[in-house]
């Protein structure tokens, strides 16, 4: 399944709003459906392991995520096309690396010593204005280096300028947060449901 | 963050997403200093403010998947399921 067919398979009318209920009912929807077919594929191959069976659920989620947000944001058409390609996201549960350690080569300085520093050339993002290294320059290099982090973070932002990748880190933030929300409502109305089966009055 | 970035959008709008940031992350990380150094707290607030959403969400999948296996089709669940489906 093409990312693009992902995300146009869902309604042609405008997508609802990340915060809004509809939003969450048609994620829902999508969730419950996604979570039928794999179960039906992990009934075949019943050797599936508890990390495999939470992976395959959090691939359901987040693919029910981006056809719910639809086109518009830039991250959604990245997790759908990650999703399609089979590409794991977020590999590991345990993400307690702090947000200063990128996974690009160099390891960022502790920002107590950026202060001190005059900011290397590593490679040039965008020409730097000529004047010399003021506060707000540091600032900005500091800001660029955190920038660095979110864009992992956020599905499709190595592609973003920096300020494209705060309105999607925004949009993304809100859309994850209304996916917990669903997910903990499911969980809460399938645990309260009765144990046996009662009579039909 | 100065005005000779030579970016598309003016400060004012980028001021209006970092409120827009800081009034999502959760009250107890936010910050109200003034400086120019705040928007690089900001940022690494957001990124551990959005890492903790993706491990709760790794966290309710795990709960579901458990709870699924425990279902079968003749489950008051899976009724359920299938009538949120409808």
């Amino acid at each position: 399944m093409s990312a693009s067919s992902m995300l146009s398979s869902s309604s042609s009318s405008s997508q609802p709003a990340p915060g809004s209920k509809k939003f969450r009912h048609t994620f829902l929807k999508n969730l419950l459906r996604g979570l039928r077919k794999g179960a039906a594929a992990a009934a075949s191959s019943r050797a599936m392991t508890l990390d495999e069976r939470r992976i395959a659920v959090r691939r359901a989620a987040d693919a029910a995520l981006a056809t719910a947000r639809g086109a518009a944001p830039r991250w959604s058409r990245s997790l759908a096309a990650e999703l399609s390609q089979g590409r794991l996201l977020r590999p590991r549960r345990d993400d307690a690396q702090p947000a200063a350690s990128s996974s690009s080569g160099c390891k960022p300085p502790p920002a107590s010593k950026m202060l001190r520093r005059i900011p290397r050339r590593r490679r040039v993002i965008r020409a730097r204005p000529k004047s010399k290294a003021t506060a707000s320059d540091l600032a900005r290099v500091m800001a660029r280096k955190r920038a660095r982090a979110l864009r992992e973070i956020v599905p499709g932002g190595r592609g973003m300028d920096e300020c494209t990748l705060l309105g999607e880190t925004l949009d993304y933030a809100v859309s994850l947060k209304a996916q917990i929300e669903a997910m903990q409502l499911l969980l809460r109305t399938l645990i309260q449901a009765p144990k046996e089966k009662n009579p039909s009055t | 963050m100065s005005g000779r970035r030579g970016s598309r959008i003016s400060d004012d709008e980028i001021n209006e997403l970092i409120s827009k940031l800081q009034a999502l992350l959760p009250e107890s990380s936010r910050r109200r200093s003034a400086s120019r150094s705040s928007a690089s707290k900001l940022l690494k607030e957001t990124c551990s403010y959005i890492k903790s959403l993706h491990r709760e969400v790794d966290d309710l999948s795990e709960r579901l998947s458990g709870l699924m296996s425990t279902m079968d089709n003749d489950s008051p669940q899976a009724e359920i399921i299938r009538s949120l489906l409808r």
